[in-house]
């Protein structure tokens, strides 16, 4: 069963720039799906596609079987590229306003991940490093019981032992029978988690497929044959 | 409660807005002796009888001396309070969208909430806040004028108060408008102000004398008739309800990017 149907989607923007250029995919139901690319190639815009932020040119996109623009679905929960926080409040408060409007919100569900991460309650958000602040974006977000977890760099700014607590939470949701679609460039912490990928370069679909499949047919890890096929285009 | 962001979001402004308007009140109440007291004096009446503007000037000072009503509306009801309730209106509406777009904390609440409980919560909780700011300064004003023993029928305080909220529900629905338009702050505030400005100079020009929005809002006329204008409240509320719709339609299929 798909939970995200993509079909012949395109994205140009108003100042011309054209991100998606009528890409295809489908995600599985407990896949973690990885969305890869170099800059420009298009993520962003497809996970905002997928959340119901931006409206396609052109093209359908289905989330959890609902057309998710303009009202989003409410079984999605979205960690965006920027972990931005409301500045003014202390994480408790924090927690206390997302709970008031985030859908299917526990917060003892956030108590377990907030020690996992090794968050700490009392400080200010303004006074967050980018780590704490992703850790923290991570824990709300993964608080919500939902189909399907929109993840962009979710690892940005963690150190290696939080950075494979994170990893683990991703699994661990997936083992649960939720989806994970996770953008990240870090392409060893892709190869760890992922089953299935698509490569994305100037709004485009390089690959789609399988991680194992893509790792047999160069007979390279991920790395090598991500940069093999994005390289490879430009030649 | 969708909307217990917005309110802790702009219960700070509030409560700042609505201790300059009430303490504003309470200085122009204490002004009203020194005020009289200076345009009696017989330097300021001789000043006036040979003023090249003439009767009418000294008969707008003679008002004030002798009227507090009038006093009211010169310095109060019809000036500072619709000044400020201009102020109150930017200042509440302004960063409603922009802010959340310029630092991106809007991909928190997109997909989470639909776009109606976006737009709603957000604009409707400033509608109130709105609210309570006008009508608490000019409850501080009446306090403020009962404690020092002045007589101001309530009736035209209240008629003023009413216009004041529903001008100013128009004045913050333009600014939540201009807030959805643009991803930083600080265009939609110059444009609010810009808008503001445009208003004021309306009832200058004959063609444009009809949206002479302040005119209504500071009620020359409720000193002679207290009422609140039933056909301009229903034109202003009206114009209101078009623009939210007209900001809710742009907010329902703009691209958050």
């Amino acid at each position: 069963m798909s939970v995200i149907e993509v079909k012949e989607l395109s994205k140009t923007y108003k100042n011309g720039v054209e991100a998606l250029k009528g890409i295809s995919f489908n995600v599985e139901k407990g896949s973690i799906f990885a969305i890869l690319g170099p800059n420009g190639a298009g993520k962003t815009t497809t996970l905002k596609s997928v959340l119901g932020a931006i409206k396609p040119t052109t093209g359908e996109v289905l989330t959890v079987g609902k057309n998710p623009f303009p009202n989003g679905v409410k079984e999605i929960s979205f960690v965006p590229e920027e972990k931005s926080l409301y500045e003014w409040v202390r994480i408790s408060e924090m927690v206390k306003i997302f709970g008031s409007f985030a859908p299917n919100f526990s917060l003892k569900k956030f108590g377990i991940l907030s020690k996992r991460l090794n968050l700490t309650m009392k400080r200010k958000i303004g006074e967050l490093s980018q780590g704490n602040r992703t850790k923290l974006y991570v824990a709300l977000a993964f608080a919500q019981d939902v189909k399907l977890y929109l993840l962009d760099e979710p690892t940005w700014g963690l150190d290696p032992v939080i950075r494979k607590e994170v990893l683990d939470i991703v699994k661990e949701n997936a083992v649960d029978g939720k989806t994970v679609v996770y953008s990240s460039h870090i392409l060893s912490e892709v190869e760890e988690v992922c089953d299935q990928l698509i490569i994305l370069k100037e709004g485009k679909i390089l690959y789609n497929g399988s991680l194992d499949k893509l790792k047999e047919s160069n007979k390279l890890d991920l790395s090598k044959a991500f940069l093999k096929m994005v390289k490879g285009e430009e030649k | 409660m969708k909307s217990y962001k917005e309110i802790k979001a702009i219960q700070m402004r509030t409560v700042i807005m609505l201790a300059i308007l009430a303490g504003l009140a309470i200085v122009v109440v204490m002004l009203r002796n020194t005020i009289v007291s200076t345009l009696s004096s017989s330097q300021i009446q001789e000043s006036l009888k040979n003023s090249p503007m003439g009767k009418g000037l000294a008969s707008e000072m003679s008002r004030i001396i002798k009227d507090f009503s009038y006093y009211s509306y010169s310095q109060w009801f019809g000036k500072t309070y619709m000044q400020m309730a201009a102020l109150i209106a930017v200042v509440l509406s302004f960063p409603l969208f922009s802010k959340e777009r310029e630092k991106q904390t809007i991909y928190l609440l997109i997909g989470r909430m639909t776009r109606w409980e976006i737009y709603s919560s957000k604009v409707l909780t400033g509608y109130i806040a709105s609210l309570i700011t006008i009508f608490g300064g000019g409850i501080a004003y009446l306090l403020a004028a009962a404690i020092m023993g002045y007589s101001l029928p309530s009736s035209m305080a209240f008629a003023w108060m009413f216009r004041a909220m529903v001008g100013t529900l128009l004045l913050y629905q333009i600014g939540a408008y201009t807030s959805l338009l643009f991803k930083s702050q600080v265009k939609p505030f110059l444009l609010d102000i810009a808008i503001y400005v445009g208003l004021g100079v309306t009832p200058l020009f004959k063609q444009t004398k009809f949206l002479d929005l302040f005119g209504y809002m500071g009620g020359k006329e409720v000193l002679k008739n207290p009422t609140v204008g039933i056909v301009p409240t229903i034109v202003v509320l009206s114009v209101c309800a078009v623009i939210f719709t007209l900001g809710y339609l742009q907010f329902r299929r703009m691209d958050i990017c």
